[in-house]
């Protein structure tokens, strides 16, 4: 501690110098926060999914396949099941806007119980369950768009050629890391709407006309009782479709989340060698401005050694500076992007891309990690030669 | 029976090498010095002073021969024995003074106190007492730019003296200064070896800076060429 002093004046000895090494690492660092935490809140996401024991049901072609609605009942009345709930993606615009929210037409009756987290107060739910075109928003959507119970909201079909007429009954509340920007209607509704279309409508293959997407879910959410349930049930939910028209792929929740990431493998890959790269620029920049330092300060060194500073202290000072340096830097870049993406929503900003998005705990800690990293290692090569310098040859110009 | 001598060389040799060239500093030099001499070193450039210097200061070894200072042999210490002997033995005094730039005062005198396990308390009393005895008080949140040249060295010369070493060593130390200010600095270098005996070896080009000092060395090419007893300098002690 008593060496601090002497170790925060030659920080802000170049004031420009140190300020624009710690800005490059901050910079660094907060894009590189951006890039890890899409992935890492993903992850968090999912693996939090894990508790609810849920399971999801979905075509075994994928979505471009369906699942028969009436599943939703058979899955429901399956011993060890608790809840389950259609999700219809419809896909609409809200004023003319591409779609920049998710809306899924659900049971109302089942859709609370199945999403045990969603929490929507009891005359909000019974006002929903009563009204057919009713509909429950997120509380982000409603801030965004200024909606409030009772307020109309009509869709405009994009992916189906039904328009929508909805009212709001309900603003849900959820955790941070789950969408809040859904629109959750009846799927009775969406159905009724196209069945209205009539058969002349459709031509080919029904499950990818409009009309033939009436009596179908793109997924059914599933809850179970407990942890233990969850793989018997999926085998069985799968065992049991096997031999229709539509077999069903059934994972957990979890599993879901991750089939999401996986499709996403080559970028994670190189967000990874991104990241690798930004390191790596990073000890250049720092080793750089350390080893200028240490070369403006050669003489400075030699008087420390010569007045009895020892090999092992100019190590430690060095190598102290430059991590206080780059730990700065990366401090203000790792922390300072988990504050602002605490505070500051970007998931409008997305189109619809990211419903949620902050920086982990555990992905701003580890790149303060990797920052203190950059900075011991940046230090270390000046630090050894501003150590082994010989006295006499750095007083050579005074001495 | 006469007291052990202070600095004591015997046979000294030094050599540096450059590439394929080994280059003869000091050759065959025997000296001794007392406690609380007051020594001076002239010759001509490259004539061995600093390397001398640098010897007895423990900041270089010897090729040849022994460096003996208050009995210890400087040539037998490892580098991390020399580094504590030069802490708890040696003040420097540098032409340039070679302040930190970023440090006041006070905490370029505390320094060297680092080093030691004196509590935050006796370092800031220790300091206040060096920079009384060069004079700059109320001059210890000063930073070097805002001193000086000669208000520097006297900073410098507090940082020498802040840990109590027996022996000082100044490269030059008015070699900076305009002559007014350069008779103040010999004036306290001559109050640190009279009131508080410090032995000094001083590097000078400078006759009337020489002149302070109770013994004169000349050095040239390597060899002791003379060596005057300053009855003068003792007259005026």
């Amino acid at each position: 501690m008593k060496y601090l002093t002497y170790i925060l004046r030659n920080a802000r000895r170049n004031p420009a110098r140190t300020g624009l090494t710690i800005a490059s690492i901050a910079i660094s660092m907060f894009l590189m926060m951006i890039l890890t935490s899409f992935f890492a809140a993903m992850q968090e996401a999912n693996s939090a999914s894990r508790q609810y024991n849920r399971i999801i049901v979905m075509n075994a072609n994928g979505f471009a396949g369906v699942v028969p609605i009436a599943r939703v009942r058979q899955i429901a009345a399956m011993d060890g099941v608790v809840a389950a709930t259609p999700f219809a993606w419809y896909g609409g615009k809200y004023q003319n806007q591409r779609v920049l929210f998710a809306q899924f037409g659900v049971d109302a009756d089942s859709v609370f119980d199945t999403l045990e987290e969603f929490h929507l107060p009891d005359d909000q739910l019974a006002a929903f369950k009563a009204d057919k075109a009713g509909a429950v928003v997120g509380p982000k959507l409603a801030r965004e768009y200024g909606l409030k119970i009772g307020d109309a909201m009509p869709l405009q079909g994009d992916v189906y050629p039904v328009d929508l007429k909805l009212n709001i009954h309900g603003i849900y509340e959820s955790p941070r890391n789950s969408d809040q920007r859904m629109v959750l209607f009846h799927h009775d509704y969406l159905d009724d709407q196209l069945r209205l279309l009539g058969p002349s409508s459709s031509s080919g293959s029904s499950a990818t006309q409009p009309s033939g997407r009436a009596g179908n879910a793109g997924i059914v959410f599933v809850r179970c009782k407990d942890a233990a349930a969850t793989a018997a049930l999926c085998k069985k939910v799968d065992d049991e479709y096997r031999s229709t028209d539509n077999p069903t792929r059934t994972q957990t929740e979890e599993a879901f989340g991750q089939m999401f990431s996986e499709m996403m493998g080559g970028m994670k890959d190189m967000v990874f060698w991104i990241g690798c790269a930004v390191v790596v620029s990073l000890l250049f920049v720092a080793g750089n401005a350390m080893a200028m330092a240490m070369r403006e300060r050669t003489m400075e060194i030699a008087v420390l050694k010569a007045i009895g500073f020892g090999k092992g202290l100019v190590l430690t000072l060095v190598l102290v500076e430059a991590v206080l340096v780059a730990g700065l830097g990366g401090a203000l870049g790792t922390l300072g992007s988990k504050a602002l993406f605490d505070l500051f929503d970007v998931s409008p900003y997305t189109g619809g891309f990211l419903p949620f998005f902050y920086v982990p705990w555990r992905v701003a800690l580890a790149g303060l990690g990797v920052s203190l990293f950059v900075g011991f290692v940046s230090g270390v090569v000046p630090a050894v030669m501003a150590a082994g310098s010989s006295v006499v040859d750095g007083l050579r110009k005074v001495v | 029976m006469s007291a052990p001598p202070s600095i004591e060389l015997r046979g000294v040799e030094k050599e540096y090498r450059r590439d394929e060239f080994v280059v003869p500093v000091l050759q065959g030099l025997d000296l001794s010095v007392a406690d609380g001499e007051y020594l001076a070193l002239m010759g001509p450039s490259g004539s061995g002073k600093t390397t001398l210097l640098n010897l007895v200061a423990g900041l270089d070894v010897a090729t040849r021969g022994q460096v003996i200072v208050h009995g210890q042999d400087l040539g037998r210490l490892s580098e991390g024995q020399i580094t504590r002997w030069r802490a708890d033995n040696v003040g420097f005094i540098f032409q340039t003074y070679n302040l930190v730039p970023v440090l006041t005062a006070a905490e370029n005198v505390e320094l060297p106190l680092l080093l030691t396990k004196l509590s935050r308390k006796r370092r800031r009393e220790n300091v206040a007492t060096a920079l009384r005895v060069v004079g700059l008080e109320g001059r210890e949140r000063h930073y070097p730019r805002q001193l000086s040249g000669g208000q520097e060295q006297r900073v410098a010369i507090a940082r020498a003296i802040a840990t109590d070493p027996f022996l000082l060593v100044a490269d030059e130390p008015t070699g900076d200064l305009d002559r007014g200010t350069a008779d103040e600095i010999l004036e306290l270098l001559e109050q640190l070896n009279r009131e508080f005996e410090k032995t000094i070896v001083m590097v000078t080009h400078d006759p009337l800076a020489a002149r302070r000092a109770g013994r004169i060395l000349h050095l040239d090419k390597g060899r002791l060429v003379d060596d005057v007893i300053n009855d003068s300098a003792a007259a005026a002690g």
